[in-house]
């Protein structure tokens, strides 16, 4: 349990802490190879920032609101933004991609991995539900099994057995992981950051904005603000708290975090400022600070009504009000963005 | 969000001490990453949930003692495995689980 690792070819690993697992791994997988991009540049540059409602998707018998884009494209983005190759596989056959991931390992390069963190006892017990879509990097075989590097959960590395990581990475399931496995094959050791950025924002700009579809972007946001509102009249208000609940769960906790990932982009947004010197991607910074905050409000309010169950002053109207200032205010800011960000020198 | 305003509420049967990584503004204004100990909406939002699952594995275990389910019900609530997943699972296919529960 360290922060400094030893690889299997006498390399040195640093385990860092990240707000989120794709970003944070990414970082970490990048930075192995020589590409120092932080946590929030890496959500940037991988247009992470995003709404979607997915009434498709069901998990516990309820549709699925995402903060940010869907997952294994921020790494994918990344990668090809800053010029890095990259392997990526998934394996139907359970000993074939535990064999690789040996192989792979056993050279010294850190492999990341994808997992259902039902199956992962290095979890607390209440985190254990049936969600596929943790990422961690392992970094060598041990007596324990694995010893991995998991930066969103801890901050130190710990160990896996070989037991739980199979389970975890073959798990069976909505979304399921099929042993998806991914690093980075070499970097570009001159990477034009500026132009990544610059795409990377009007990627996101464009995503927020210019979906054709109700469900996505700030449209997606008005579209759950309005279901919000007549909740308690069409579903009864029980019904309503269960389905309110449902979405502060995949705001806060499981890594679709509303706020959290308002908070990342703002970062970003503050560390592109400073790399183009640009004041107004600052300003648009403390905007994305101001609108991660009403997100936290939202989530607030709403677990109060759910607590009280019809007590409180608080009212689904209330919640639902929230919801569509902050539609209005990400409009307005990727507009701004798209505008800022066109005027900015590659 | 300031690094003062970074929740540090006391929830450690939810977070097992575990603390967790958040991106907050220093007094200069720059974001810097902040561990939390726990905020307590997360944790009565898990702890809906959760409870939600134990008490529906528990309705089953009694179910199961009360010979009205099979015991693989029981094991698939606890699981939190759906017919399709414990067929893909076992490499069975699921009508011969529906006829189990």
């Amino acid at each position: 349990m360290t922060t400094e690792e030893t690889l299997a070819n006498g390399r040195t690993y640093i385990h860092r802490t990240s707000a989120h697992c794709e970003t944070g791994v990414t970082s970490a997988l990048f930075r192995d190879k020589g590409l120092d991009i932080s946590e929030p540049m890496v959500f940037g540059i991988g247009s992470g920032i995003f709404f979607g409602h997915l009434p498709f998707i069901k998990q516990t018998g309820l549709p699925i609101s995402t903060f940010r884009s869907i997952p294994g494209l921020v790494f994918k983005k990344a990668a090809k933004r800053l010029g890095v190759t990259v392997f990526r596989k998934r394996f139907r056959n359970q000993q074939k991609g535990m064999d690789e991931l040996r192989r792979v390992i056993r050279t010294g390069q850190i492999v990341a991995v994808t997992t259902n963190i039902y199956w992962l006892s290095f979890f607390p017990r209440r985190y254990r539900f049936n969600f596929s879509g943790h990422n961690f990097i392992v970094l060598y075989e041990n007596e324990n099994g694995f010893r991995i590097s998991d930066p969103a959960l801890l901050e130190y590395t710990t160990d896996c057995s070989t037991h739980d990581m199979e389970r975890a990475r073959f798990a069976r399931g909505p979304m399921e992981p099929r042993g998806l496995m991914y690093y980075p094959i070499s970097v570009n050791p001159n990477p034009d950051i500026r132009k990544a950025c610059i795409t990377g924002m009007l990627d996101s700009c464009n995503q927020m904005l210019k979906i054709p579809i109700p469900l996505f972007g700030v449209k997606g946001m008005r579209y759950v603000a309005q279901k919000v509102i007549k909740w308690p009249e069409k579903l009864g208000y029980v019904e309503a708290c269960r389905q309110l609940a449902h979405i502060l769960r995949l705001q806060e906790e499981m890594g679709t975090g509303g706020a959290g990932f308002r908070y990342i982009f703002a970062a970003f947004l503050q560390e592109a400022s400073e790399l183009f010197e640009s004041p107004e991607l600052n300003e648009l910074s403390n905007e994305m600070t101001a609108i991660g905050d009403i997100w936290r409000e939202f989530a607030v309010v709403s677990a109060r009504i759910i607590k009280q169950r019809g007590q409180a002053e608080e009212t689904f109207a209330k919640a639902g009000g929230l919801m569509l200032i902050c539609a209005g205010r990400e409009e307005q800011l990727f507009r701004n963005l798209d505008k800022v960000v066109r005027k900015l020198k590659p | 969000m300031k690094i003062n305003e970074v929740p540090q509420d006391d929830v450690p049967y939810f977070t097992e001490g575990i603390k967790k990584g958040n991106y907050a503004l220093d007094d200069e204004g720059k974001y810097v990453m902040v561990p939390s100990k726990g905020w307590v909406v997360d944790e009565m939002i898990n702890r809906m949930a959760y409870d939600e699952y134990k008490v529906k594995v528990e309705e089953t275990r009694k179910a199961v003692l009360a010979g009205q389910k099979s015991p693989l019900a029981y094991y698939m609530e606890l699981r939190q495995m759906t017919p399709e997943i414990l067929g893909k699972t076992a490499g069975i296919a699921r009508r011969i689980e529906n006829r189990s529960s």
